[in-house]
Protein backbone atom coordinates (compact mmCIF):
# COMPACT_ATOMS: atom_id res chain seq x y z
CA UNK A 1 0.00 0.00 0.00
CA UNK A 2 2.69 2.30 0.97
CA UNK A 3 6.59 2.53 -0.44
CA UNK A 4 8.98 4.29 1.39
CA UNK A 5 10.41 7.59 0.47
CA UNK A 6 14.12 7.33 -0.89
CA UNK A 7 15.96 7.54 2.74
CA UNK A 8 18.04 10.22 1.57
CA UNK A 9 15.33 12.38 1.53
CA UNK A 10 15.79 13.39 5.20
CA UNK A 11 19.23 13.00 4.58
CA UNK A 12 19.28 16.12 2.39
CA UNK A 13 17.90 18.53 4.10
CA UNK A 14 19.57 21.85 5.09
CA UNK A 15 20.79 21.89 9.12
CA UNK A 16 19.34 24.59 10.03
CA UNK A 17 20.17 24.77 13.44
CA UNK A 18 18.06 26.60 16.12
CA UNK A 19 14.51 27.82 15.73
CA UNK A 20 12.35 29.36 18.13
CA UNK A 21 8.35 28.39 17.98
CA UNK A 22 6.27 31.88 16.99
CA UNK A 23 3.34 32.85 18.76
CA UNK A 24 1.63 36.03 18.53
CA UNK A 25 3.26 37.85 21.68
CA UNK A 26 6.48 36.94 20.34
CA UNK A 27 6.57 39.32 17.68
CA UNK A 28 8.20 42.01 18.57
CA UNK A 29 10.72 39.70 20.13
CA UNK A 30 11.06 37.87 16.89
CA UNK A 31 11.89 41.07 15.00
CA UNK A 32 14.69 42.54 17.46
CA UNK A 33 16.45 39.25 17.95
CA UNK A 34 16.31 38.10 14.92
CA UNK A 35 20.00 36.65 15.69
CA UNK A 36 18.72 34.80 18.38
CA UNK A 37 17.84 31.64 16.06
CA UNK A 38 18.54 30.37 12.77
CA UNK A 39 14.89 29.98 11.76
CA UNK A 40 11.17 30.61 12.93
CA UNK A 41 8.59 27.55 13.19
CA UNK A 42 5.42 28.92 12.34
CA UNK A 43 1.67 27.61 13.45
CA UNK A 44 0.17 28.16 10.02
CA UNK A 45 -3.44 28.02 11.10
CA UNK A 46 -2.78 30.98 13.53
CA UNK A 47 -2.26 33.42 10.45
CA UNK A 48 -5.59 32.48 9.10
CA UNK A 49 -9.41 32.06 10.25
CA UNK A 50 -10.41 28.68 9.28
CA UNK A 51 -14.02 29.10 7.71
CA UNK A 52 -14.61 25.51 8.34
CA UNK A 53 -14.38 22.17 6.11
CA UNK A 54 -16.54 22.74 2.46
CA UNK A 55 -16.55 26.59 2.72
CA UNK A 56 -15.57 28.85 -0.44
CA UNK A 57 -12.62 30.84 0.63
CA UNK A 58 -12.03 28.74 3.81
CA UNK A 59 -9.16 30.14 4.79
CA UNK A 60 -8.70 33.61 5.47
CA UNK A 61 -5.44 35.11 5.98
CA UNK A 62 -5.33 37.53 8.38
CA UNK A 63 -4.55 41.25 7.28
CA UNK A 64 -0.63 41.34 8.58
CA UNK A 65 0.29 37.88 8.16
CA UNK A 66 1.84 38.34 5.40
CA UNK A 67 4.03 41.28 5.68
CA UNK A 68 5.32 39.80 9.05
CA UNK A 69 5.98 36.78 7.19
CA UNK A 70 8.04 38.45 4.22
CA UNK A 71 10.05 40.40 6.59
CA UNK A 72 10.85 36.96 8.55
CA UNK A 73 11.28 34.84 5.73
CA UNK A 74 13.91 37.88 4.08
CA UNK A 75 16.04 36.75 7.04
CA UNK A 76 15.41 33.64 8.23
CA UNK A 77 14.13 30.29 6.83
CA UNK A 78 10.19 29.56 7.55
CA UNK A 79 8.93 25.99 9.07
CA UNK A 80 5.60 25.03 9.03
CA UNK A 81 4.21 23.05 12.38
CA UNK A 82 0.38 23.05 11.82
CA UNK A 83 -2.63 22.25 14.60
CA UNK A 84 -4.91 21.94 11.62
CA UNK A 85 -4.84 18.81 10.03
CA UNK A 86 -6.10 16.44 12.90
CA UNK A 87 -4.45 13.49 10.67
CA UNK A 88 -5.35 11.08 13.69
CA UNK A 89 -9.53 11.90 13.16
CA UNK A 90 -11.76 9.15 12.26
CA UNK A 91 -13.48 11.59 10.10
CA UNK A 92 -12.38 11.72 6.10
CA UNK A 93 -9.26 13.48 5.78
CA UNK A 94 -9.29 17.04 5.14
CA UNK A 95 -7.85 17.48 1.82
CA UNK A 96 -8.73 21.22 1.88
CA UNK A 97 -6.13 22.12 4.78
CA UNK A 98 -3.71 19.72 2.99
CA UNK A 99 -3.98 22.02 -0.24
CA UNK A 100 -3.68 25.27 1.97
CA UNK A 101 -0.51 23.79 3.92
CA UNK A 102 0.33 22.63 0.03
CA UNK A 103 -0.19 26.72 -1.27
CA UNK A 104 1.87 28.34 1.58
CA UNK A 105 4.63 25.69 1.46
CA UNK A 106 4.74 26.83 -2.22
CA UNK A 107 4.81 30.43 -1.09
CA UNK A 108 7.01 30.34 1.92
CA UNK A 109 9.39 27.75 0.55
CA UNK A 110 9.27 25.32 4.33
CA UNK A 111 12.22 23.04 3.89
CA UNK A 112 9.76 20.49 5.57
CA UNK A 113 6.51 20.38 7.19
CA UNK A 114 5.20 18.78 10.21
CA UNK A 115 1.74 18.02 12.36
CA UNK A 116 0.75 16.37 15.41
CA UNK A 117 0.15 12.11 15.19
CA UNK A 118 -3.32 13.07 17.05
CA UNK A 119 -6.42 14.22 16.95
CA UNK A 120 -8.32 17.01 17.88
CA UNK A 121 -10.91 17.90 15.08
CA UNK A 122 -13.94 15.45 14.29
CA UNK A 123 -17.51 15.51 13.39
CA UNK A 124 -19.42 15.32 17.00
CA UNK A 125 -22.70 13.54 17.38
CA UNK A 126 -24.39 16.92 17.27
CA UNK A 127 -23.71 17.33 13.68
CA UNK A 128 -21.09 20.33 14.44
CA UNK A 129 -17.62 19.75 13.55
CA UNK A 130 -16.03 20.38 16.68
CA UNK A 131 -12.36 20.94 18.04
CA UNK A 132 -11.35 20.27 21.49
CA UNK A 133 -8.40 22.44 21.46
CA UNK A 134 -6.76 19.52 23.15
CA UNK A 135 -4.38 16.93 20.83
CA UNK A 136 -6.00 13.64 21.92
CA UNK A 137 -4.34 10.44 21.70
CA UNK A 138 -4.68 7.81 18.68
CA UNK A 139 -4.63 4.13 19.58
CA UNK A 140 -1.62 2.60 18.86
CA UNK A 141 -3.50 -0.21 16.86
CA UNK A 142 -2.89 -1.47 13.25
CA UNK A 143 -6.13 -0.14 12.06
CA UNK A 144 -5.03 3.51 12.89
CA UNK A 145 -1.66 2.62 11.44
CA UNK A 146 -3.12 1.73 8.52
CA UNK A 147 -4.93 5.17 8.28
CA UNK A 148 -2.26 7.11 9.33
CA UNK A 149 -0.21 5.86 6.52
CA UNK A 150 -2.43 6.18 4.35
CA UNK A 151 -3.10 9.48 5.26
CA UNK A 152 0.74 10.36 5.36
CA UNK A 153 1.16 9.37 1.56
CA UNK A 154 -1.53 11.59 0.30
CA UNK A 155 0.25 14.63 2.40
CA UNK A 156 3.74 13.31 0.74
CA UNK A 157 2.39 13.03 -2.81
CA UNK A 158 1.17 16.42 -2.41
CA UNK A 159 3.70 18.49 -0.82
CA UNK A 160 6.87 18.33 -2.12
CA UNK A 161 8.91 18.32 1.00
CA UNK A 162 9.39 16.08 3.86
CA UNK A 163 6.37 15.75 6.15
CA UNK A 164 7.21 15.29 10.20
CA UNK A 165 4.44 13.79 12.89
CA UNK A 166 4.93 15.11 16.30
CA UNK A 167 4.95 12.16 19.16
CA UNK A 168 1.99 13.50 21.35
CA UNK A 169 1.82 14.44 24.68
CA UNK A 170 -1.07 12.47 26.76
CA UNK A 171 -2.05 12.67 30.19
CA UNK A 172 -3.76 8.72 29.94
CA UNK A 173 -3.10 5.72 28.17
CA UNK A 174 -5.70 4.08 25.97
CA UNK A 175 -5.93 0.71 27.59
CA UNK A 176 -5.33 -2.86 25.57
CA UNK A 177 -3.33 -0.80 22.37
CA UNK A 178 -1.74 -3.35 19.81
CA UNK A 179 2.01 -1.41 20.35
CA UNK A 180 4.01 0.89 22.22
CA UNK A 181 4.24 4.01 21.31
CA UNK A 182 8.17 4.00 19.55
CA UNK A 183 6.74 0.96 17.70
CA UNK A 184 3.85 2.87 16.48
CA UNK A 185 6.46 5.41 15.12
CA UNK A 186 8.85 3.61 13.84
CA UNK A 187 6.34 1.56 11.68
CA UNK A 188 4.96 4.46 10.81
CA UNK A 189 8.22 5.93 9.88
CA UNK A 190 9.26 2.82 7.90
CA UNK A 191 6.04 2.56 5.89
CA UNK A 192 5.65 5.51 4.56
CA UNK A 193 9.16 7.25 4.77
CA UNK A 194 7.86 10.27 6.73
CA UNK A 195 10.32 11.88 9.10
CA UNK A 196 9.65 12.58 13.07
CA UNK A 197 9.46 15.61 15.17
CA UNK A 198 10.54 14.20 18.40
CA UNK A 199 9.66 16.26 20.93
CA UNK A 200 11.21 15.36 23.94
CA UNK A 201 9.54 17.94 26.88
CA UNK A 202 6.39 15.23 25.29
CA UNK A 203 7.85 12.51 26.20
CA UNK A 204 9.29 13.68 29.68
CA UNK A 205 5.93 14.73 30.57
CA UNK A 206 4.31 11.13 29.46
CA UNK A 207 6.60 9.58 31.50
CA UNK A 208 6.83 11.78 34.65
CA UNK A 209 3.00 11.67 34.69
CA UNK A 210 2.30 7.92 33.37
CA UNK A 211 5.38 6.40 35.25
CA UNK A 212 7.08 4.71 31.99
CA UNK A 213 10.80 4.80 31.77
CA UNK A 214 11.43 7.13 28.40
CA UNK A 215 14.86 6.20 28.01
CA UNK A 216 13.13 2.86 27.11
CA UNK A 217 11.46 4.22 24.65
CA UNK A 218 13.72 6.49 23.35
CA UNK A 219 16.03 3.40 23.20
CA UNK A 220 13.24 1.70 20.95
CA UNK A 221 12.87 4.27 18.65
CA UNK A 222 14.19 4.74 15.25
CA UNK A 223 16.33 8.07 15.64
CA UNK A 224 17.32 7.87 12.03
CA UNK A 225 13.89 9.39 10.78
CA UNK A 226 13.93 12.21 13.36
CA UNK A 227 14.61 15.60 11.37
CA UNK A 228 12.74 17.93 14.60
CA UNK A 229 13.35 18.37 18.14
CA UNK A 230 10.93 19.92 20.42
CA UNK A 231 12.06 21.35 23.48
CA UNK A 232 9.64 23.55 25.77
CA UNK A 233 9.25 23.73 29.92
CA UNK A 234 6.32 22.58 31.91
CA UNK A 235 4.89 23.33 35.65
CA UNK A 236 3.34 20.82 38.15
CA UNK A 237 -0.34 21.10 39.14
CA UNK A 238 -1.96 19.31 41.85
CA UNK A 239 0.64 16.44 41.44
CA UNK A 240 0.52 16.14 37.30
CA UNK A 241 3.14 17.89 35.08
CA UNK A 242 1.49 19.60 32.71
CA UNK A 243 3.22 20.59 28.87
CA UNK A 244 2.62 24.33 29.24
CA UNK A 245 5.12 25.68 27.31
CA UNK A 246 5.34 27.91 30.44
CA UNK A 247 9.48 28.58 30.94
CA UNK A 248 12.69 26.91 30.90
CA UNK A 249 12.80 23.31 29.98
CA UNK A 250 13.65 21.15 32.53
CA UNK A 251 17.32 19.43 33.03
CA UNK A 252 16.33 15.73 31.90
CA UNK A 253 15.39 17.19 28.89
CA UNK A 254 18.37 19.17 28.11
CA UNK A 255 20.34 15.03 28.96
CA UNK A 256 17.78 13.47 26.82
CA UNK A 257 18.67 15.85 24.03
CA UNK A 258 22.32 15.56 24.34
CA UNK A 259 22.00 11.95 24.70
CA UNK A 260 19.97 11.12 21.39
CA UNK A 261 22.33 14.06 19.19
CA UNK A 262 24.77 10.83 18.19
CA UNK A 263 21.56 8.74 16.94
CA UNK A 264 19.55 11.10 15.19
CA UNK A 265 21.85 11.82 11.93
CA UNK A 266 19.25 13.41 10.17
CA UNK A 267 18.33 15.91 13.08
CA UNK A 268 18.02 19.31 10.92
CA UNK A 269 16.91 21.63 13.76
CA UNK A 270 16.26 21.99 17.22
CA UNK A 271 12.89 24.31 18.48
CA UNK A 272 12.62 25.75 21.43
CA UNK A 273 8.55 26.57 22.40
CA UNK A 274 7.23 28.85 25.17
CA UNK A 275 3.20 30.07 24.61
CA UNK A 276 2.49 33.37 24.15
CA UNK A 277 0.64 34.47 27.03
CA UNK A 278 3.83 33.31 29.14
CA UNK A 279 6.42 35.58 27.49
CA UNK A 280 4.99 38.53 29.25
CA UNK A 281 5.76 37.51 32.41
CA UNK A 282 8.57 35.22 31.84
CA UNK A 283 10.58 38.02 29.37
CA UNK A 284 13.16 37.95 26.80
CA UNK A 285 16.12 36.97 28.70
CA UNK A 286 15.09 33.10 29.68
CA UNK A 287 14.25 32.58 26.14
CA UNK A 288 17.29 33.78 24.74
CA UNK A 289 19.11 31.52 27.58
CA UNK A 290 17.16 28.86 26.44
CA UNK A 291 18.44 29.43 22.78
CA UNK A 292 21.85 30.17 23.40
CA UNK A 293 22.02 26.61 25.31
CA UNK A 294 20.26 24.72 22.57
CA UNK A 295 23.14 25.92 19.82
CA UNK A 296 25.33 25.63 22.18
CA UNK A 297 24.40 21.70 22.21
CA UNK A 298 24.25 21.72 18.94
CA UNK A 299 27.54 22.97 18.55
CA UNK A 300 29.28 20.38 20.29
CA UNK A 301 27.67 17.44 18.80
CA UNK A 302 29.72 19.44 15.53
CA UNK A 303 32.62 19.53 17.22
CA UNK B 1 -17.98 0.09 14.90
CA UNK B 2 -15.51 2.55 13.75
CA UNK B 3 -12.63 4.61 15.03
CA UNK B 4 -15.05 7.82 14.55
CA UNK B 5 -17.66 6.41 17.01
CA UNK B 6 -14.73 5.47 19.17
CA UNK B 7 -13.19 9.33 18.92
CA UNK B 8 -16.71 10.62 19.45
CA UNK B 9 -17.35 8.75 22.77
CA UNK B 10 -13.31 9.12 23.78
CA UNK B 11 -13.68 13.35 22.90
CA UNK B 12 -17.50 13.36 25.03
CA UNK B 13 -15.52 11.56 28.01
CA UNK B 14 -13.05 14.24 28.05
CA UNK B 15 -15.25 17.32 27.87
CA UNK B 16 -17.79 16.09 30.36
CA UNK B 17 -17.02 14.83 33.72
CA UNK B 18 -20.86 13.92 34.82
CA UNK B 19 -20.76 11.93 31.59
CA UNK B 20 -17.75 9.81 32.88
CA UNK B 21 -19.08 9.28 35.69
CA UNK B 22 -22.38 8.28 33.99
CA UNK B 23 -20.37 5.91 31.75
CA UNK B 24 -17.82 4.61 34.95
CA UNK B 25 -21.49 3.47 36.84
CA UNK B 26 -22.81 1.76 33.67
CA UNK B 27 -20.81 1.56 30.47
CA UNK B 28 -22.83 -0.27 28.15
CA UNK B 29 -26.08 1.67 29.05
CA UNK B 30 -23.88 4.91 28.94
CA UNK B 31 -22.11 4.03 25.43
CA UNK B 32 -25.08 2.25 23.65
CA UNK B 33 -25.38 5.52 21.54
CA UNK B 34 -22.29 4.90 20.28
CA UNK B 35 -21.44 2.42 17.67
CA UNK B 36 -18.74 0.40 19.76
CA UNK B 37 -16.84 -2.84 19.61
CA UNK B 38 -16.22 -4.59 22.58
CA UNK B 39 -12.69 -3.73 22.59
CA UNK B 40 -13.70 0.06 22.78
CA UNK B 41 -16.08 0.17 25.22
CA UNK B 42 -13.67 -1.62 27.66
CA UNK B 43 -11.44 1.06 26.95
CA UNK B 44 -13.75 3.64 27.16
CA UNK B 45 -15.27 2.19 30.73
CA UNK B 46 -11.45 1.74 31.81
CA UNK B 47 -11.49 5.69 30.74
CA UNK B 48 -13.91 6.56 32.54
CA UNK B 49 -12.49 5.23 35.60
CA UNK B 50 -9.11 6.87 35.04
CA UNK B 51 -8.51 9.79 37.38
CA UNK B 52 -5.91 10.97 34.89
CA UNK B 53 -8.66 11.65 32.02
CA UNK B 54 -9.23 15.03 34.26
CA UNK B 55 -6.33 16.77 32.91
CA UNK B 56 -6.77 16.87 29.61
CA UNK B 57 -10.55 17.88 30.95
CA UNK B 58 -9.15 20.69 32.71
CA UNK B 59 -6.81 21.71 29.59
CA UNK B 60 -10.38 21.64 27.47
CA UNK B 61 -12.01 23.95 29.61
CA UNK B 62 -8.84 25.94 30.37
CA UNK B 63 -8.60 26.64 26.96
CA UNK B 64 -12.19 26.92 25.73
CA UNK B 65 -12.24 29.79 28.64
CA UNK B 66 -8.86 31.32 27.66
CA UNK B 67 -10.73 31.64 24.43
CA UNK B 68 -13.33 34.41 26.21
CA UNK B 69 -10.75 35.67 28.19
CA UNK B 70 -9.30 36.95 25.22
CA UNK B 71 -12.15 38.04 23.69
CA UNK B 72 -14.41 39.57 26.37
CA UNK B 73 -12.15 39.98 29.36
CA UNK B 74 -14.48 42.58 31.33
CA UNK B 75 -17.39 40.12 30.41
CA UNK B 76 -15.57 38.13 32.51
CA UNK B 77 -14.81 40.14 35.53
CA UNK B 78 -18.35 41.68 35.12
CA UNK B 79 -19.91 37.86 36.10
CA UNK B 80 -17.38 37.52 39.10
CA UNK B 81 -15.60 34.31 39.93
CA UNK B 82 -18.96 32.63 40.95
CA UNK B 83 -21.14 33.82 38.08
CA UNK B 84 -18.23 32.94 35.58
CA UNK B 85 -18.61 29.49 36.91
CA UNK B 86 -22.02 29.16 36.69
CA UNK B 87 -22.73 30.69 33.26
CA UNK B 88 -19.87 28.60 31.89
CA UNK B 89 -20.99 25.45 33.15
CA UNK B 90 -24.35 26.15 31.28
CA UNK B 91 -23.10 27.05 28.41
CA UNK B 92 -20.46 24.12 28.13
CA UNK B 93 -23.29 21.98 28.86
CA UNK B 94 -25.00 22.99 25.82
CA UNK B 95 -22.33 21.35 23.82
CA UNK B 96 -19.14 21.38 22.63
CA UNK B 97 -16.88 23.95 20.99
CA UNK B 98 -16.81 24.46 16.74
CA UNK B 99 -14.25 26.41 16.29
CA UNK B 100 -10.82 27.72 17.33
CA UNK B 101 -11.93 31.01 16.12
CA UNK B 102 -11.81 33.08 19.44
CA UNK B 103 -14.38 35.71 17.63
CA UNK B 104 -16.65 33.04 16.49
CA UNK B 105 -16.70 31.11 20.27
CA UNK B 106 -17.50 34.52 21.67
CA UNK B 107 -20.66 35.02 19.23
CA UNK B 108 -21.51 31.96 19.97
CA UNK B 109 -21.08 32.58 23.74
CA UNK B 110 -22.93 36.38 23.63
CA UNK B 111 -26.07 34.66 22.03
CA UNK B 112 -26.30 32.15 24.72
CA UNK B 113 -25.61 34.61 27.46
CA UNK B 114 -28.43 36.82 25.84
CA UNK B 115 -30.93 33.99 25.99
CA UNK B 116 -30.21 32.89 29.83
CA UNK B 117 -30.56 36.60 30.53
CA UNK B 118 -33.72 36.82 28.75
CA UNK B 119 -35.51 33.69 30.32
CA UNK B 120 -34.11 34.27 33.65
CA UNK B 121 -31.86 31.30 34.16
CA UNK B 122 -29.04 33.80 35.02
CA UNK B 123 -29.33 36.86 36.54
CA UNK B 124 -26.46 39.98 36.27
CA UNK B 125 -27.39 43.26 36.92
CA UNK B 126 -24.23 44.45 34.35
CA UNK B 127 -23.59 41.70 32.43
CA UNK B 128 -25.98 42.47 29.11
CA UNK B 129 -23.97 46.41 29.16
CA UNK B 130 -20.69 45.01 29.66
CA UNK B 131 -21.20 41.96 27.09
CA UNK B 132 -22.72 44.03 24.53
CA UNK B 133 -20.07 46.99 24.27
CA UNK B 134 -17.38 44.03 24.08
CA UNK B 135 -19.21 42.15 21.50
CA UNK B 136 -19.97 45.76 19.42
CA UNK B 137 -16.32 46.31 19.68
CA UNK B 138 -14.76 43.14 18.58
CA UNK B 139 -17.20 43.28 15.68
CA UNK B 140 -16.49 47.04 15.16
CA UNK B 141 -13.03 46.73 15.14
CA UNK B 142 -12.96 44.32 12.22
CA UNK B 143 -15.42 46.04 10.13
CA UNK B 144 -12.92 47.99 8.00
CA UNK B 145 -14.90 51.21 9.20
CA UNK B 146 -12.98 54.94 10.29
CA UNK B 147 -15.04 57.14 12.12
CA UNK B 148 -12.67 60.76 11.88
CA UNK B 149 -13.11 62.64 15.44
CA UNK B 150 -13.11 66.54 14.92
CA UNK B 151 -15.71 69.34 14.17
CA UNK B 152 -18.02 68.20 11.53
CA UNK B 153 -20.52 70.60 9.57
CA UNK B 154 -23.81 70.90 11.04
CA UNK B 155 -26.47 71.59 7.88
CA UNK B 156 -28.84 74.36 8.08
CA UNK B 157 -31.66 72.26 7.49
CA UNK B 158 -30.88 70.11 10.10
CA UNK B 159 -34.36 70.46 11.70
CA UNK B 160 -35.66 68.50 8.48
CA UNK B 161 -32.85 65.73 7.96
CA UNK B 162 -32.70 61.82 9.25
CA UNK B 163 -29.88 61.31 10.68
CA UNK B 164 -28.32 57.61 11.28
CA UNK B 165 -25.33 56.62 13.90
CA UNK B 166 -21.68 56.65 11.52
CA UNK B 167 -21.62 53.72 10.03
CA UNK B 168 -18.40 53.48 12.31
CA UNK B 169 -19.71 53.88 15.46
CA UNK B 170 -22.32 51.73 17.56
CA UNK B 171 -24.44 52.54 20.56
CA UNK B 172 -24.65 50.17 23.61
CA UNK B 173 -27.24 51.31 26.18
CA UNK B 174 -26.27 51.11 29.70
CA UNK B 175 -28.26 51.12 32.86
CA UNK B 176 -25.38 52.35 34.87
CA UNK B 177 -22.66 54.82 34.09
CA UNK B 178 -20.36 53.53 32.02
CA UNK B 179 -17.36 54.94 32.41
CA UNK B 180 -17.06 54.38 36.07
CA UNK B 181 -18.64 50.59 35.67
CA UNK B 182 -15.53 50.28 33.20
CA UNK B 183 -12.87 51.86 35.34
CA UNK B 184 -14.06 49.53 38.09
CA UNK B 185 -13.57 46.45 36.16
CA UNK B 186 -10.24 47.74 35.17
CA UNK B 187 -9.23 48.54 38.20
CA UNK B 188 -10.19 45.07 40.02
CA UNK B 189 -13.17 46.79 42.09
CA UNK B 190 -15.75 44.89 42.54
CA UNK B 191 -19.65 46.79 40.78
CA UNK B 192 -21.40 47.65 43.95
CA UNK B 193 -23.13 51.33 44.32
CA UNK B 194 -23.76 51.80 40.89
CA UNK B 195 -27.05 53.71 40.83
CA UNK B 196 -29.51 52.83 37.56
CA UNK B 197 -29.95 55.56 35.20
CA UNK B 198 -30.35 56.46 31.15
CA UNK B 199 -26.60 55.91 29.92
CA UNK B 200 -25.23 54.70 26.63
CA UNK B 201 -21.61 53.86 25.26
CA UNK B 202 -20.76 55.07 21.86
CA UNK B 203 -17.70 53.07 20.38
CA UNK B 204 -15.91 54.40 17.61
CA UNK B 205 -13.78 52.68 14.89
CA UNK B 206 -10.86 54.99 13.97
CA UNK B 207 -8.94 53.01 12.05
CA UNK B 208 -6.42 49.62 12.05
CA UNK B 209 -8.25 47.97 14.39
CA UNK B 210 -8.55 50.59 16.84
CA UNK B 211 -11.65 52.05 19.03
CA UNK B 212 -12.63 55.11 20.87
CA UNK B 213 -15.64 55.41 23.23
CA UNK B 214 -17.96 58.02 24.77
CA UNK B 215 -20.55 58.02 27.40
CA UNK B 216 -23.54 60.04 27.07
CA UNK B 217 -26.25 60.93 29.30
CA UNK B 218 -29.97 60.83 28.86
CA UNK B 219 -30.66 62.60 26.59
CA UNK B 220 -28.27 62.12 23.66
CA UNK B 221 -28.92 58.45 24.84
CA UNK B 222 -32.42 58.89 23.37
CA UNK B 223 -31.51 60.67 20.19
CA UNK B 224 -29.00 57.80 19.59
CA UNK B 225 -30.99 54.66 19.88
CA UNK B 226 -34.22 56.91 17.95
CA UNK B 227 -31.78 57.86 15.00
CA UNK B 228 -31.64 55.47 11.91
CA UNK B 229 -35.52 55.60 11.39
CA UNK B 230 -37.11 57.46 9.04
CA UNK B 231 -38.24 60.47 11.14
CA UNK B 232 -36.65 63.98 10.68
CA UNK B 233 -34.44 65.35 13.35
CA UNK B 234 -37.63 68.02 13.57
CA UNK B 235 -40.38 64.73 14.18
CA UNK B 236 -37.82 63.08 17.14
CA UNK B 237 -37.31 66.53 19.03
CA UNK B 238 -40.72 66.52 19.53
CA UNK B 239 -41.69 62.59 19.89
CA UNK B 240 -39.19 62.54 22.49
CA UNK B 241 -39.03 66.23 24.10
CA UNK B 242 -35.64 66.77 22.64
CA UNK B 243 -33.80 70.16 22.21
CA UNK B 244 -32.37 70.54 18.96
CA UNK B 245 -29.14 71.52 20.56
CA UNK B 246 -28.77 67.46 21.77
CA UNK B 247 -28.59 66.80 17.78
CA UNK B 248 -26.64 69.56 16.79
CA UNK B 249 -24.02 68.73 18.92
CA UNK B 250 -24.13 64.69 17.94
CA UNK B 251 -23.82 66.22 14.48
CA UNK B 252 -21.52 68.17 15.13
CA UNK B 253 -19.22 65.54 17.21
CA UNK B 254 -19.47 63.13 13.61
CA UNK B 255 -21.29 60.55 15.83
CA UNK B 256 -24.90 61.06 13.58
CA UNK B 257 -24.37 61.54 9.76
CA UNK B 258 -27.53 62.45 7.25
Amino acid sequence: MTSPAPTDRLAGLPRLGVGLSYQGTLRRFVLEHLDSFDFLEIIPDIFWADQGRGTAGRFRESADAAPFLAQVAAAKPLIAHSVGLSIGSGDPFDAEHMEQIAAWQERWGFPWHSDHLSFNRLEHASGHFIDTGVTLPVPFDTEVLDLLCERVDRVQSRVPVPFLLENNVYYFEIPEQEMSEAEFLNRLAQRTGCGLLLDLHNIYTNARNLGFDPWEMLGSLDLSRVVEVHLGGGMEVDGVWLDAHSGPCPEEVWVMLEEILPRAPNLSGVVFEMFGNYFPQVGPEPLLAELRRARQVLERRAA
Amino acid sequence: MSLQAFQQALTDLVMSPALRARIAEDPPGCLAGYDLSDLEVRRLAALARDPRVRTPTLLHRSFRLSMLANTLPRTCKALGPRGLRDLMHAYWGEGPPRTMQYLKEALRFAEFARGSLRDGSFQNAFLEEVLETEIAGLTLGRAGLTWEPGEHRVPDDLAFRVLRVHPACRVIPWRHDPDAVLAALDGGQPLEGFAEGEHCLLLAATGAGKLTSKAFGPLERRALLAAGGTRTVGDLCAELDLPGRVFVDLVGGGWLVA
